[in-house]
């Protein structure tokens, strides 16, 4: 059956995760948040990009292909400072970028004191770990290495290529024995992990989750960005949370009040009434600082925007900003969304309207 | 915020009702029973990419289904699948029929359809990648390659194929991702928030991956795999699906479904000693078997036989017999303990799902199968490791999955009572 629109009762009965409510079996609190992105280290960075108080470079990469050169224009991370700013650890030496990004991100998320309280094995951590491509960047060097003589390629490149490698290093600097794993799933799978970090968390398994999205840059993945526009640029980085279920009743705490989804979809038409469902969110909030999912390219945004289109009040749009992100594109909203929060808003909507899979809307709320 | 005082959860228990399974032995449960009956290999030639300048040349290789009319989807949308969806495809049809479901009408909307993978549609990569290389301005099939390189696309038309809607969610922790996946399933039906998930895993064989492990050197050099014998000398890759309806209690009781098994344990643990080497004492393996145990409610002493992960390298094997020696204390010798790694080879990210196949076929059939191929055995193995297939009675049974990565995880299932 398709995805149909509904009522928002229907929706309050279908999907709603969380309200403020009396019970605390839902309650969701971010603690903290952290993020690598084109716009800087830290989570900082990206909002006064996305507010216009800092201006990003784009990137012309090239690929000889033959006697032609491929261009590709993309907004990477600035390897120098993410260098400055990563954790050492022998795990990481010769770790993807998309793992060291996701440490990073996970880093600022925590904090200097929980990230000893869990080495030190005081605090029980889950990781959720999500993306769509991962570690493109081993796996096309391995890859070409086969094809030209399989004897002499490489392993200690081929572990990086798996899945969970980037899940695997973080819970390695962590020194976190608890649960963890790794997504794939369209960009609205953010959500989704974010679910799973609460079901940990209610059912008692782990005392404070990570939930950690992130994608680097390749030819890989520019060109395959290209056959959908060629005005789609890349980006890359990595968003992290870090959630509990009890409020540390600090000042700047912000609730994950309540999530739609997921609206699965399995073609163009059914998506449309996906993204229609989850917009259902923006009834909670009417006054709420809204972080749309739009790229900017107009074939691409068509649903959203047509959906969205009666939204009177604030919104800003990463990924015109900033370019796709793959995996990392909702998390990059969140982190705008949370960073609007602690500075001038009450109260922020995030819209994921996902690629291929499920639609997923949030709204977050100082508490 | 005020809160009021927490409510002990209840828990629903949850059966499986269905299953389905594509290996190197068989595409049906009977296959798969007759050939553990006999105690056979299946490794062959890869003959559908490039193993010339390979170490190894051999694989547990499934055959892969034919399109099938009754599929709600084209043949040419069929034809736009991976090698592994299609074999994950035939699965969950295969399982749903067990389960005796219709598709439509017993399969509520949003029922979670909880995948493991590795690999995923790797070989729609490679494709894409070598097209790129060669000729980077054609970018005929390219786009179809790329939506369906990533597996929720797939999913989807999986859905589309057998006419039900589910919320999919694809769990890659490398070779333990069939057992997550189940596992997180289980917990969905066991907190009540479904009635009824599918749940499985799935892997082809994909050249880079195949060359991974070779260049790792952790595959056997004679392509015959032998698990926890002395001188074991590595895996053997192989390829397949397998798909579990899992469901409550009350939902299989309104059904009038019949129980294969109740699944009542799922446990996970992160090793953290190295990205590919498992600790040598099996430190997470022992958190994973407790924690599966725990959530059974139940002792390691009312285990009778575990489907070990046994890939059959030197290092994993040796740490997974002192895991199971440590975790089960002075039970240890009476519990038996098998590799079917041995005969169909390391299904990576299907293994966890396939293997929970096998031992849904051991409760049934009341018999254990065996590791293959050993010599000697090494002397970690302190448990009643079966070198032969033999009938015993089994009720409680355990399966490992343990993986690139340091995912660690453990199922528990049990004859219906």
């Amino acid at each position: 059956m398709a995805a149909t629109p509904h009522s928002f009762l229907d929706l309050l009965d279908n999907y709603f995760v969380n309200t403020s409510s009396s019970s605390s079996q839902d309650s969701l609190f971010v603690r903290g948040h952290g993020c690598v992105s084109a716009a800087g280290i830290g989570a900082g960075a990206i909002y006064q990009a996305c507010m216009g108080e800092l201006e990003l470079t784009e990137e012309k990469r090239e690929r000889i292909a033959g006697k032609e050169t491929i261009v590709s224009e993309v907004r990477p991370v600035d390897a120098a400072a993410l260098k400055a700013a990563m954790p050492k650890h022998p795990r990481l030496r010769r770790a993807s970028n998309v793992s060291k990004f996701a440490i990073t991100a996970a880093c600022e998320a925590m904090g200097a004191e929980l990230v000893e309280r869990v080495q030190n094995q005081e605090l029980r951590l889950g990781i959720v770990l999500m993306f769509m491509n991962g570690c493109v960047n081993y796996s096309n060097r391995f890859y070409t290495e086969v094809l030209a003589d399989p004897s002499l390629a490489s392993p200690i490149i081929f572990p990086e290529t798996v899945y969970n490698a980037p899940a695997s290093h973080v819970a390695g600097y962590l020194k976190s024995e608890g649960p963890a794993y790794t997504l794939i799933s369209d960009s609205a799978g953010w959500f989704s992990s974010i679910k799973i970090a609460q079901d940990w968390l209610n059912a008692g398994q782990v005392d404070g989750c990570l939930v950690i999205c992130a994608e680097e840059l390749d030819w890989l993945v520019t060109e395959a960005f290209s056959l959908y526009s060629g005005r789609l640029h890349g980006t890359e980085g990595a968003a992290a949370i870090y959630l509990e279920k009890r409020s540390s009743r600090g000042a700047s705490e912000v609730e994950i009040q309540s999530m739609i989804g997921p609206c699965d979809y399995t073609n163009t038409a059914e998506r449309r009434d996906a993204i229609g469902s989850a917009w259902a969110i923006h009834a909670v909030s009417p006054d709420a600082l809204l972080v749309d999912g739009l790229t900017g390219v107009a074939r691409i945004d068509r649903d959203e925007q047509d959906i969205l289109a009666a939204w009177s009040g604030k919104r800003v749009s990463p990924s015109a900003k900033l370019g796709f992100g793959g995996g990392a594109t909702c998390g990059f909203q969140s982190i705008v969304a949370l960073e609007a929060l602690k500075n001038e808003h009450d109260s922020a909507l995030v819209m994921a309207s996902g690629t291929n899979q499920h639609a997923f809307s949030a709204h977050f709320r100082k508490s | 915020m005020s809160s009021a005082p927490e409510q002990a959860p209840v828990y629903q228990r949850v059966f499986v009702t269905g299953m389905g399974m594509v290996s190197p032995m068989g595409n049906d449960a009977q296959a798969h029973i007759n050939s553990m009956r006999k105690g056979e290999t299946h490794f062959r030639e890869i003959d559908f990419f490039d193993v010339s300048r390979q170490r190894v040349v051999t694989a547990g290789v499934a055959d892969l289904p034919q399109y099938r009319s009754r599929y709600a989807i084209s043949e040419r949308a069929y034809n736009r699948l991976d090698r592994g969806s299609r074999l994950l495809l035939y699965a969950t049809q295969k399982a749903i029929q067990d389960a005796r479901m219709t598709a439509a009408s017993d399969i509520p909307n949003n029922t979670p359809f909880v995948i493991g993978t590795s690999a995923a549609a790797m070989p729609l990569g490679e494709d894409y990648f070598k097209a790129e290389t060669t000729e980077p301005f054609s970018r005929k099939g390219q786009l179809t390659r790329i939506e369906y390189y990533q597996p929720q696309k797939s999913m989807g038309s999986i859905q589309q194929a057998l006419g039900f809607r589910g919320q999919t969610q694809i769990i890659s922790n490398a070779c333990a991702s069939g057992a997550n996946a189940i596992g997180h399933a289980f917990h969905l039906v066991k907190t009540g928030q479904h009635q009824i998930a599918l749940a499985g895993g799935y892997d082809a064989l994909a050249q880079m991956v195949f060359a991974g492990f070779d260049a790792l050197q952790a595959l056997s050099k004679s392509g015959i795999p032998r698990p926890f014998d002395v001188n074991r000398d590595g895996l053997a890759i192989g390829e397949g699906a397998a798909m579990l309806v899992l469901e409550s209690e009350a939902s299989m009781n309104a059904r009038g479904a019949i129980p294969l098994a109740e699944i009542c344990g799922y446990g996970m643990a992160t090793d953290l000693h190295h990205l590919t080497q498992p600790h040598p004492e099996g430190k997470a393996a022992v958190k994973s078997m407790s924690a599966a145990c725990q959530d059974a409610a139940i002792q390691p002493s009312e285990i009778q036989y575990i489907n070990s992960h046994g890939t059959g390298t030197p290092l994993n094997d040796v740490a997974e017999a002192n895991a199971i020696c440590e975790w089960a204390g002075d039970h240890a010798k009476d519990i038996m303990v098998s590799s079917t790694k041995s005969a169909m080879g390391h299904l990576l990210g299907a293994a966890g799902a396939i293997e929970s196949a096998v031992c849904l076929l051991a409760l049934q059939g009341q018999f254990v199968p065996a590791s293959l191929n050993i010599r000697d055995v090494d002397p970690a193995c302190q448990f009643d490791l079966i070198q032969e297939p033999r009938d015993a009675a089994v009720d409680t049974v355990l399966t490992n999955s343990f993986g690139f990565g340091g995912c660690n995880a453990s199922l528990i299932f049990r004859s219906p009572r």
